[in-house]
C-alpha cells in the first residue's frame, strides 16, 4: 500500500525544493510550464535509483510518518510558489513553526529532563489523542488561524489509521517539523539580535 | 456559517473545470484567500469549530477500545507447558550445539521456544560478524523425541526485511519468538536502517505453522523520534485479558527498559500495541520478566553503568507500574541474563558471574521471588572466551533448556531437569560429568 501522507509530503517537498532552486536564477522566467516540468522532474528524482535505492524509499526508511502539520505547511509553501498566492498567512505559518519547536521540544526531550513522565504513551490512548487534537484545532480556529484545519485533518487521518504509526502524537508533530521549527527560531532570534544591536550608521 | 449561495455555481461548474471550481469553493469557505489574506472570518471559524467537535465526537464514538489500564492476572506459569513426566525424579543433563561448526563465523543472541506440538524452536542471528550486512536470523528445530537439531534455516535476512518492509535495511539483529494464545508463533526482530544498534526499530512476523513459514514483516512504531532505538531480547509475560507484555529496551541518548504491550486480534496478528517506557531506570537494559503470584512480576535488568550489578524491580499490578530499582546481590558485566519460574515456585537465573567480562556462565536460584539468590552450577568458564546471552525455557516434559552464545561461534544447548539442578555441584566439572 502506498503511504498516502508520506507520498504527498515527499513529492511536495522535492517539488518545492526544485522550484525554489530554479527561482533563485533570475534569468530563468518562472512560468507554469517550467513549474509543470519541475513537477515531472520531481517524480524522476524520486524514482530513479541512486546507488541501490531511489530517494523515495531511502527517505521513507527514516521518515515514514510525516505529521499532518508538516504536510500542510510544505503543501502550502509549494502552492504559494506555484500559484503565486498564499494558503496561509505569514503569522499562521509562524504559528506552525512555533508549535513544532515547542511541542517537539517537550515530546522529544522531556524524558531526558524529567524521566518519570512518558508523554508518548498517552498518544496511544485514542480518546485522549482524539480530544487533544480537537482541542488544539479548536484553539487555532478560534484564534482565526487556518492551521486549525490541519488539526482537523490530523484527527480524520488518525481515525482512519493513515500513518504507519498508531500513536496520536505522530499525527501532530514529527522530528522534521521540530528541527525546522527550532532552526527558524534560532535563525530569527539571531537575526533579531544582530539587527537590534547593530551600531547605528555614522 | 459557510455561505452556500456563492458556492453553488462553482459546484455545478466543478465537473467542467474541477481545479478552479474547487479553489473558488475553498475561497468562499474561508480556507483560501487571494492576497491580502485575512484572519479566518468569524462565520468560518464557527463552522470549522463545529465541524471539528462533531468529527472528534464521531471518531471517539467509533474508537475501538482503550487498553490504557493495567493488564489482568498475568499467568505465573507458561500456559502451554503440560504436566511433568514420571522421569522427573531422575537427574538428567545433556548438552549439544544447535548450529553446526563453521555455519557462520559469528553466532549470537539465541532464543528458545517450547511449541505446543512438543517441538523446540531456536532462533538466533549469525553472519560474518555482529552487525554485518550478511547477518540473518536463523531458526532450527528439535523435533519431539528427536536427538539432534535440524539444519539452520533463514527466517529473515536483510534483503527479505527490506522487501517486506519496503524500506532500506542496513542490518538485522536480535530476535525473540513466542506463542500467542491462538497457537500462532510471533517473532519480534530488530532492523537498522541508519547507524548502529541505537538506531534500530522493531518488526513483527507471525507464523501459522509453528515457525516453518513466516508471514510478512510489519514495522512497529514505538518511539517518538523517528521510531528509533527499541531492541528486544527476552521472553514475554501473558495477561488473562489477552495482552502480551514483551520486555524491550531503549538505547539512544538514554538507555532504559520498556514494556511493549501487544494486543492480539481475534483472527491472529496484532490488533493494537503500545509501549510503556521506564526512563526512571536509566542505564538498565534488556529486562527479563518473571510472573509471580498475586499480580506480581519480577524484572531483572542488565547494568550498563559503572557499578555493574544485576538490578531488580517489582510490579504489583501485572507489570504496568514498577517499584524503584533494587540490587539482586549478583554482579553483571554489562551482559544479558534470563530467568525462568520453575514449577515449584523457585526462580532459576542464568547469568555471567563477574563484574567484568563474559568468561563464565552460571546458574542461580531464588526461593523468595527474586529477593535473594543462591549461586549454583557454573556451566562454562574459560579465560578470554565468551559465554553469554543465556535463554531459559521449559519443555513439555518439564525439562529445562538453556541456550547461549558459545565463544561467539556457535549456539550451545543444555537440557536438564529439576533433579539435576537440585543435586548438582557448583562446578563445571560436576555439571559436565553428569
Amino acid at each position: 500500500m502506498i503511504p498516502f501522507f508520506y507520498s504527498i509530503f515527499i513529492v511536495a517537498a522535492v517539488w518545492l525544493g526544485a522550484v525554489a532552486i530554479v527561482d533563485r536564477f533570475k534569468s530563468i522566467p518562472s512560468t507554469p510550464l517550467l513549474h509543470a516540468g519541475l513537477g515531472l522532474a520531481t517524480f524522476f528524482i524520486l524514482l530513479v535509483p541512486i546507488g541501490d535505492f531511489p530517494l523515495w524509499k531511502a527517505s521513507f526508511s527514516l521518515y515514514p510518518n510525516p505529521s499532518l502539520l508538516t504536510v500542510g505547511l510544505v503543501v502550502a509553501a509549494l502552492w504559494r510558489r506555484l500559484f503565486g498566492f498564499a494558503l496561509l498567512r505569514a503569522t499562521e505559518r509562524r504559528a506552525g513553526w512555533i508549535f513544532g519547536a515547542v511541542v517537539g521540544s517537550v515530546l522529544y526531550l522531556h524524558q531526558m529532563i524529567y524521566g518519570r513522565i512518558d508523554l508518548y504513551f498517552w498518544g496511544w490512548n485514542r480518546d485522549a489523542a482524539i480530544w487533544c487534537m480537537a482541542a488544539i484545532g479548536v484553539a487555532f480556529l478560534a484564534a482565526g488561524n487556518r492551521l486549525g484545519v490541519l488539526f482537523l485533518g490530523a484527527l480524520i487521518a488518525y481515525s482512519c489509521d493513515t500513518l504507519e504509526s498508531a500513536n496520536g502524537w505522530d499525527y501532530l508533530i514529527d522530528p522534521v517539523l521540530w528541527l525546522a521549527g527550532l532552526g527558524i527560531f534560532f535563525f530569527r532570534t539571531t537575526f533579531w539580535i544582530f539587527a537590534r544591536f547593530r551600531p547605528a550608521a555614522a | 456559517m459557510i455561505p452556500l449561495r456563492p458556492i453553488l455555481p462553482h459546484l455545478r461548474g466543478s465537473l467542467k473545470s474541477p481545479l478552479p471550481s474547487l479553489m473558488a469553493i475553498a475561497h468562499h469557505a474561508g480556507v483560501l484567500c487571494k492576497p491580502p489574506l485575512h484572519r479566518l472570518p468569524v462565520r468560518s471559524r464557527v463552522a470549522w469549530i463545529v465541524l471539528t467537535v462533531l468529527t472528534a465526537a464521531w471518531v471517539a464514538d467509533r474508537s475501538r477500545h482503550d487498553d490504557a489500564v493495567a493488564p489482568e492476572n498475568i499467568a505465573a506459569v507458561d500456559p502451554f507447558v503440560p504436566e511433568v513426566g514420571v522421569a522427573a525424579s531422575i537427574p538428567y543433563f545433556a548438552q549439544s550445539y544447535i548450529n553446526p561448526p563453521g555455519h557462520t563465523a559469528s553466532s549470537h543472541c539465541s532464543v528458545l521456544c517450547a511449541l505446543p506440538s512438543g517441538d523446540l524452536l531456536a532462533v538466533w542471528y549469525g553472519g560474518s560478524r555482529e552487525g554485518a550486512a550478511d547477518v540473518a536470523v536463523y531458526t532450527s528445530r528439535l523435533k519431539k523425541g528427536a536427538p539432534t537439531w535440524t539444519p539452520p534455516v533463514v527466517a529473515v535476512d536483510r534483503v527479505m526485511a527490506q522487501n517486506e518492509l519496503d524500506r532500506y535495511i542496513k542490518k538485522v539483529g536480535n530476535a525473540v519468538i513466542f506463542p500467542d494464545r491462538l497457537g500462532k508463533l510471533w517473532m519480534v526482530y530488530v532492523t537498522v536502517s541508519v547507524g548502529g544498534w541505537s538506531g534500530c526499530s522493531l518488526n513483527l512476523k507471525i507464523s501459522d505453522d509453528d515457525g516453518h513459514t513466516w508471514g510478512k514483516s510489519r514495522r512497529l512504531t514505538l518511539n517518538p523520534f523517528l521510531n528509533l532505538s527499541s531492541l528486544v531480547r527476552n521472553k514475554p509475560i501473558y495477561a488473562s485479558d489477552g495482552r502480551i507484555g514483551l520486555p524491550v529496551y531503549h538505547e539512544m541518548a538514554v538507555k532504559y527498559p520498556q514494556i511493549l504491550w501487544l494486543t492480539p486480534g481475534a483472527n491472529g496478528g496484532v490488533q493494537d500495541y503500545r509501549m510503556r517506557s521506564l526512563p526512571e531506570k536509566p542505564g538498565l537494559i534488556q529486562p527479563t520478566l518473571v510472573a509471580l503470584d498475586d499480580d506480581r512480576v519480577l524484572m531483572m535488568m542488565r547494568d550498563v553503568g559503572a557499578q555493574r550489578k544485576l538490578r531488580t524491580a517489582f510490579s504489583n499490578d501485572n507489570g504496568w507500574t514498577w517499584s524503584a530499582t533494587g540490587e539482586s546481590g549478583l554482579p553483571n558485566p554489562d551482559s544479558a541474563v534470563d530467568a525462568l519460574r520453575l514449577r515449584d515456585g523457585r526462580i532459576l537465573l542464568a547469568y555471567n558471574d563477574a563484574a567484568r567480562g563474559r568468561e563464565n556462565l552460571r546458574l542461580a536460584i531464588s526461593s523468595d521471588d527474586g529477593v535473594t539468590w543462591t549461586p549454583g552450577a557454573t556451566l562454562e568458564r574459560a579465560d578470554n572466551l565468551e559465554f553469554s546471552y543465556p535463554y531459559l525455557a521449559e519443555d513439555s516434559y518439564g525439562r529445562i533448556h538453556l541456550t547461549y552464545t558459545w565463544q561467539r561461534k556457535r549456539i550451545k544447548h543444555l537440557e536438564f531437569n529439576l533433579a539435576w539442578l537440585d543435586g548438582n555441584a557448583r562446578s563445571i566439572d560436576a555439571a559436565v560429568s553428569q
